[in-house]
This record gives structure tokens, C-alpha cells and sequence, in this order.
């Protein structure tokens, strides 16, 4: 019985540190695309149904005892469900499909079971470069001319979050702003150009998002000169 | 002491019930809302593993007499399209029902299978060692 009690607080601290997407044997942590403990990913762990259609690419490190992480790939249980191309995940059809963590000389090192749902619709989250975490959009967004504003959006599922993302299309009417491509679909910056205000357009996977932006005139603020600070100081030196 | 001599107790029942064939058991769970399970009826051939189709689930094999692992074990499904099987490697120490009487004892490895239901249908499952064989009906479910 002792024994039995001094094993509990062990598997408490084991499954505080496995986390979410730890595999059904624990000797693997799977994440969206960041790496498992980076702070700074906005998912992290692979812990929401993938969406149908999407493309995920997962993270995954093994933990095993006195081991390194030996060359694995990823096997579909069901590939009609969750499909694996490239190493990436693919959601083919509603449902729950495993996904095997299979070593290079064919032995499961551990699973994970992923669910499949389709989108009803997308969120938008938008911050200004440096200065804060990218947040919900639930409203209009002023800008001045020049500014810039950083978009991801998420595909979501009865207010569910869901993972991966696919081909994205922006628009924004009038085009008094540009949209500027940031290396994956579900990234954008937009630079406001001109007065006025416009609708933000965003659709993928089947549905569609949009937002205001209001543009005023005048320029983002900008932080004097320090040659001028510099001389300011010096003057009242003097 | 007393511990010992059950577990020595149900392991000789069941290395008569089973004619000293390996044991099998489950090392995994399946998903929420989906089925996972092993149904022994001890005699040969009326063992059922039901799967949902995308569930993967582990069994373990086990020799009947010590509960070391089953030597030099090989498992094949007759209709790999409908269930596919594979060896896994599941330390000693992160068995998902706590410790067993031989971890401490035995260094080999375990010897575990992971079952993956493909598509909806029955097939065969037949894992032979130098401990004997087990055959299993294997049932995907939608």
C-alpha cells in the first residue's frame, strides 16, 4: 500500500510532464509544428481534432529511457481517415484514425489517435509587429498609414480550435492596403496604404472570415532621431 | 509472498485453460467513443480483438509459465488491408498499468504488437513463438 502511494505523486508529475499529445505508450510528445515546450507557439501540442482537409506538420520527440530518438516516420492506422504525405498529416475524412510513430526498421515506438472535423468556420488573430501577441479579432481595426498589422487565421469547429491549415485566400475591397505573403497560407502582414476603410477577406477549407479596417491618415509614430535627443541633452548641459 | 502464489495460481489455470499457449493482453486503450478490446475465451481460435476502423490497439505476449516475454514472437493478420500488425517497443517502465512481476527480473525486451483496424471487416491474427501460438479473429468495426 505504501508502495502503491509513494508510486501516485510519480504518475501525477509523469502525466503533468507528458502533456497534452503524449503517445498512448508515453514515449513520445507530439506538437503543431512548434517544438513541445516552445513558449513562444501559440498551439502548444497536437491536442485538437485535425481539419478535414487541412495539412498538419507535427512535432514529435521520443523520450526514451537511455535513448536518443531513434530515425522514425509517421504510418496512418487508417489512411481513408488521416493521410501521411511528406511527413505531413492530411484529414481525408471525418473521424479518428492513429498515428503511428514507426521506426526505420519497422517497429511502433508510439501512437497517437488524431480525430478528423470539419471546419464551420475561421478565426482571425491580428497583432502589430513588436509590440504585442497576436489577439482574437472580434471587432474593427484602425490603423495609420503605413502601419502594419501581422494576421494568422485558424480554421475552428463548434468554437473548437482545429489544426493545420490549407490553401488561403486573402482579399481586402477597396484595396487601400496590401497584403504581403509570409511564407505558410495561414500567415499574412498588411501594410495599410491609403485612407479609407476596407473589408478583410478570409477563406479556406470551405469557409470564410472577415474583418474592418479603418485607415487614417498620418503616419505611425515614430521615435526621434537619438543624434536629436543627443543635442537636446547637450543644450541643457550647456 | 501471498501475491506470488495467486499470480502462480492463475498463471498454471491459465496455462491449462490455454494449453500452454502465450498470454495476450492489452497494453493501450482506445480513444473515446471507440472500441478496443481483447475477448479471451481461453480455447484457441474463439479469441476476438474488436477494433473501430482507425483504432490502434497493443497487446503484449507473455509466456504462460514465468510471464517473461514471448521468445523470438512473430505476428501476422491474413488480410493486411483490413488490420495491419506491427512490433512496438514499450520500455519496462511506462507499462500503462503500473509495474509487473517481471519487469524488475527480466532484462529482454517486451514483446508488444500494436493492431491497427483499416477498413471495416474480419480477418486473422496469428502470433507464433517459442512460447506457442495464438491465433485471434480480428473484427473492424465502423
Amino acid at each position: 500500500m505504501r508502495r502503491h502511494l509513494a508510486l501516485l505523486p510519480v504518475l501525477a508529475l509523469a502525466a503533468f510532464a507528458s502533456g497534452c499529445g503524449a503517445g498512448a505508450f508515453r514515449q513520445a510528445v507530439t506538437s503543431d509544428e512548434c517544438r513541445a515546450g516552445d513558449e513562444k507557439c501559440s498551439r502548444s501540442g497536437f491536442d485538437a481534432p485535425l481539419a478535414l482537409g487541412a495539412t498538419a506538420s507535427p512535432e514529435t520527440r521520443m523520450t526514451l529511457n537511455g535513448s536518443a530518438s531513434p530515425g522514425f516516420h509517421y504510418e496512418s492506422a487508417a489512411p481513408s481517415i488521416v493521410d501521411v504525405v511528406d511527413g505531413r498529416v492530411v484529414g481525408k475524412s471525418e473521424g479518428a484514425s492513429a498515428l503511428l510513430f514507426v521506426s526505420d526498421a519497422s517497429t511502433v515506438l508510439d501512437f497517437l489517435h488524431v480525430w478528423v472535423k470539419k471546419p464551420t468556420t475561421l478565426e482571425i488573430l491580428a497583432g502589430l509587429p513588436g509590440r504585442q501577441n497576436e489577439g482574437r479579432v472580434d471587432g474593427t481595426i484602425d490603423l495609420k498609414v503605413g502601419e502594419e498589422l501581422r494576421l494568422t487565421v485558424h480554421p475552428l469547429a463548434d468554437g473548437q480550435r482545429l489544426l493545420g491549415s490549407s490553401e488561403t485566400e486573402w482579399t481586402v475591397d477597396p484595396t487601400i492596403a496590401t497584403i504581403m505573403r509570409e511564407g505558410t497560407e495561414e500567415h499574412r502582414r498588411l501594410v495599410a496604404e491609403s485612407p479609407g476603410t476596407t473589408t478583410l477577406r478570409v477563406s479556406m477549407l470551405g469557409v470564410e472570415s472577415s474583418m474592418q479596417i479603418v485607415v487614417h491618415a498620418g503616419g505611425p509614430e515614430k521615435a526621434p532621431p537619438k543624434h536629436a535627443v543627443a543635442s537636446k541633452s547637450e543644450r541643457g548641459a550647456s | 509472498m501471498k501475491r506470488a502464489l495467486v499470480c502462480l495460481s492463475m498463471m498454471a489455470l491459465a496455462a491449462v485453460s490455454t494449453g500452454c499457449a502465450p498470454m495476450v493482453n492489452t497494453v493501450s486503450v482506445a480513444p473515446p467513443a471507440r472500441v478496443g478490446s481483447l475477448w479471451v475465451k481461453t480455447r484457441d481460435g474463439e479469441d476476438t480483438i474488436r477494433v473501430s476502423k482507425g483504432v490502434a490497439l497493443a497487446i503484449e505476449c507473455r509466456d504462460v509459465w514465468w510471464g517473461g516475454p514471448c521468445e523470438n514472437a512473430k505476428a501476422t493478420t491474413k488480410d493486411p488491408k483490413i488490420a495491419r500488425v506491427l512490433p512496438a517497443h514499450l520500455e519496462k517502465t511506462k507499462s500503462p498499468w503500473g509495474d509487473s512481476s517481471y519487469t524488475y527480473e527480466n532484462a529482454s525486451q517486451r514483446t508488444v504488437f500494436v493492431i491497427a483496424g483499416r477498413e471495416e471487416g474480419q480477418t486473422e491474427l496469428t502470433i507464433a513463438s517459442e512460447d506457442g501460438n495464438r491465433t485471434f479473429l480480428i473484427s473492424v468495426e465502423p
